[in-house]
C-alpha cells in the first residue's frame, strides 16, 4: 500500500483516488495505522478544487499532522494510506536534532568532549568532521544490528552493550584503517576518533532510534543531524571561547569555570527554539 | 634627580584614530533617545514603570559595583553602561511585574553576562538579553501574564487593568480567532503604530521609538545595517503568516532592532557580518513567533545570533588595504 495521501491540518486530509467520481461519508472508514479497530468519525467529503480525483476530507476528530492514517473505501475496496511525506519526515528530524533538541544545548550529551576540545577552533572543527562521519556510520550499522539481528532474536535487553561493542569497534578500525592508508589524515584526525568512544550522543543515537522503532532514514537523519548539531555547538563554543580567552576574566573563573558559564548562557539562547514544531 | 623631560615624541602601536564620543557620551545618548519611550509608558501604564526602572537599573549597578568591588579593582560605574543595561532589560518586562523581579534579573544578568566576562566589551551575550532569558526561565507565569491595559493619563489612577499581549493572543487562538478579537482594522494598525497597545515597558510606540532611533542614526551611534536587515528577516517570514504588517508593529521587534542589536560589543564589526547578523535575528524571530513555543521570538533570536558573532567577526575580518606598489 504506497503512500496516496497527506495530512493538511488538524481537521482536513487530502487523498488522491484511484477512481473517479465522489464517495459518499458513510462509504469511507478512517482509521489510524496500527490501530483499525476504531474508526475516526469523517464530516464531510469534497472534490479538491483543480485537481482530478482528489478529495479533501474533514474529521471531526482532531488529527496529528504528523500520523499516519489509513483510508477504506467500501465501495471498490480499495485502502489509501496517509502519512507526511518521506523528505519532509527526514528534514524535519534533520533539523530537529542538529537545532531544535541540539543534542549538547537541550539534552546536555557529549559535555566531556565538549569542554574538553572546544578550547581552540581548529581541534573544534577537526572534531565535528570527524565525528559527524563515525556517528554516521555508527547509527547505521546499529539500525541494521537492531532491526535485522536484536529485533527478530528479541534480544533487547542486550542494546545498550551491543551499541557500546558497535561503536567501539568502528572506532578501533577506522583508527587502524586510517593509520595504514592515509597517514595525513590519521596525524590531523587519528586523536579525535579515539575520543570519540568517550562521547555520550553517539551512544544515545542508536538507543533513541532502537526506543522509537525508526525506519531507515529517519534513523540516517537522527544520526546525521546529532552529529551536525555536534560540530555546530563546538564550533559556535570554540570561537566563543577564544574571545573569552582574551578577555580580562576573574582569574577564578579562568579556563573551564567560564566554559561552564558560557554553555549555560548558549543554553539559555536555545530556549528560544522551547516547543518549536518543525 | 629630577623628573625626567614630558616627552615630546610619543610612539604607540596602532589604531591611531580617535573616536568623537567616549563611551560615556555613547551611553548617556543611548538613554535619552530612549527617554520619551519610557516617558510614554508612564503616560499609558501609570507610575509603576519607574518603580520597575529603579528596581532593574539598581540590581544592574549593583552587580556591576559588587563584581568590581570583590575583585579590588577601580569602579566602572562612570561609563554608564550597567544604567543602560537596567534600562534597557525594563523595556523588555512587562509592566505588571512585581517590582523585585527586574532587579534579579539585572543583577544575574549583569554578572553572568558581563562582569564575570571581565566587564564592558568582552562580553559575549546582551546582558539586558540574558537578564531576560534569565527571568523569563525563572518566573515564566509573571512574565507572560503581567501585561497591563493601557490608559491615556494611567499615572492618576491606580487600578490597573490585566489583558493579554496581542502576540499572545495570536499564540494562543490562532490568526483566525486572534484576528476577531483583535479586530484589525486601520483603527488597530494606527494604534499599533502610537503605542496604544498591551505590551512590554519599552516596545509599544513604534513612532517615539523611530523619533529615538532617527536620533541615534544622525548622531551615527548606530548605522542602518543591522536594524534594517533584521526587519527585512522578519518581513521575510511575516509574510508567510498572512498578516505582514501586523508581525511588523508588534512586539518588540524595533526596540529589538534599534537598540538591543546595534550593541557594539555582541554584534559582529564589518557591514557583511552586521547585515547576515540582522537577518538571523529576524528570520529566527519569525520561526519563533509562527512555529515557535514563544509568542514573542526577539529576545532568543539576538541571544542565539549573538553566540555566532565571534564566528562571524573570524569569518569577515577587515583585510589590509593592499594597492599597486604598497611595500610589502
Amino acid at each position: 500500500m504506497s503512500r496516496s495521501g497527506a495530512v493538511i491540518d488538524a481537521h482536513h486530509l487530502e487523498v488522491t483516488l484511484v477512481g473517479p467520481g465522489l464517495p459518499s461519508v458513510a462509504d469511507l472508514r478512517l482509521t489510524t495505522t496500527g490501530d483499525p479497530d476504531i474508526p475516526l468519525e469523517i464530516a464531510e467529503v469534497l472534490f479538491a478544487p483543480e485537481k482530478t480525483n482528489t478529495v479533501i476530507v474533514t474529521t471531526a476528530t482532531t488529527l496529528d499532522t504528523k500520523g499516519s492514517y489509513q483510508l477504506f473505501h467500501q465501495a471498490t475496496g480499495q485502502w489509501y494510506a496517509i502519512a507526511p511525506s518521506l523528505i519532509g519526515i527526514v528534514i524535519s528530524l534533520l533539523l530537529a536534532a542538529a537545532l531544535v533538541q541540539n543534542f549538547v544545548f537541550t539534552r546536555y550529551l557529549g559535555l566531556c568532549v565538549f569542554f574538553g576540545v572546544s578550547r581552540k577552533r581548529d581541534t573544534a572543527i577537526g572534531m565535528g568532521v570527524t565525528f559527524t562521519i563515525v556517528g554516521f556510520c555508527s547509527g547505521l550499522l546499529a539500525w541494521v544490528l537492531d532491526r535485522y539481528v536484536l529485533r527478530p532474536l528479541s534480544l533487547h535487553f542486550l542494546e545498550i552493550i551491543v551499541f557500546i561493542g558497535v561503536v567501539a569497534c568502528l572506532v578501533q578500525m577506522t583508527d587502524t584503517i586510517m593509520k595504514k592508508l592515509h597517514r595525513t589524515l590519521h596525524k590531523k584526525f587519528g586523536i579525535y576518533v579515539v575520543l570519540i568512544t568517550t562521547n555520550c550522543i553517539i551512544l544515545a543515537v542508536p538507543l533513541l532510534n532502537a526506543m522509537n522503532a525508526s525506519g531507515f532514514w529517519e534513523s540516517l537523519a537522527l544520526a546525521l543531524g546529532s552529529g551536525l548539531g555536534f560540530a555546530l555547538a563546538l564550533f559556535l563554543m570554540s570561537c566563543a571561547r577564544e574571545r573569552a580567552d582574551l578577555a580580562p576574566v576573574p582569574l577564578i573563573f579562568r579556563g573551564l569555570p567560564i566554559a561552564f558559564i558560557l554553555a549555560g548562557l548558549f543554553a539559555l539562547a536555545f530556549l528560544g527554539f522551547s516547543g518549536l514544531q518543525v | 634627580m629630577t623628573d625626567p623631560l614630558p616627552p615630546r615624541l610619543v610612539l604607540s602601536p596602532g589604531p591611531h584614530l580617535r573616536a568623537e564620543m567616549t563611551t560615556q557620551q555613547i551611553m548617556w545618548w543611548v538613554s535619552g533617545a530612549l527617554a520619551p519611550v519610557y516617558l510614554w509608558a508612564v503616560a499609558i501604564y501609570g507610575l509603576r514603570v519607574i518603580v520597575l526602572l529603579v528596581s532593574g537599573i539598581g540590581g544592574a549597578v549593583a552587580g556591576e559595583w559588587l563584581v568590581n568591588r570583590l575583585r579590588s579593582q577601580a569602579q566602572t560605574l562612570s561609563d554608564g553602561s550597567a544604567v543602560l543595561t537596567g534600562l534597557l532589560l525594563v523595556g523588555t518586562i512587562s509592566p505588571g511585574l512585581p517590582a523585585w523581579m527586574p532587579a534579579v534579573g539585572g543583577f544575574l544578568g549583569l554578572v553572568c553576562a558581563k562582569m564575570l566576562f571581565g566587564g564592558l566589551g568582552y562580553n559575549i551575550f546582551n546582558p539586558a538579553l540574558v537578564g531576560r532569558a534569565i527571568m523569563m526561565a525563572t518566573f515564566p507565569v509573571a512574565m507572560t501574564t503581567t501585561w497591563l491595559t493601557p490608559r491615556l493619563g494611567a499615572f492618576m489612577g491606580t487600578d490597573a487593568v490585566t489583558q493579554a499581549s496581542p502576540l499572545g493572543i495570536m499564540k494562543l487562538e490562532g490568526l483566525a480567532k486572534a484576528t476577531e478579537i483583535l479586530g484589525m482594522g486601520p483603527e488597530y494598525y494606527w494604534h499599533l503604530l502610537v503605542g496604544l497597545r498591551v505590551g512590554s515597558v519599552g516596545e509599544v510606540s513604534v513612532v517615539l521609538m523611530l523619533l529615538g532611533a532617527g536620533v541615534l542614526l544622525w548622531k551615527r551611534i548606530i548605522k542602518w545595517y543591522i536594524p534594517l536587515s533584521v526587519l527585512a528577516g522578519l518581513l521575510l517570514i511575516a509574510l508567510c503568516s498572512g498578516i505582514p504588517l501586523f508581525h511588523l508593529l508588534t512586539g518588540g521587534l524595533w526596540f529589538g532592532a534599534f537598540f538591543m542589536a546595534t550593541d557594539y560589543v555582541t554584534a559582529p564589526m564589518m557591514p557583511k557580518g552586521q547585515i547576515i547578523f540582522g537577518l538571523g535575528i529576524g528570520v529566527l524571530t519569525g520561526v519563533i513567533r509562527i512555529w515557535g513555543g514563544y509568542p514573542e521570538g526577539i529576545c532568543y533570536a539576538i541571544l542565539m545570533v549573538n553566540a555566532v558573532t565571534p564566528a562571524l567577526n573570524h569569518w569577515f575580518r577587515p583585510r589590509r588595504p593592499h594597492w599597486e606598489g604598497a611595500p610589502s
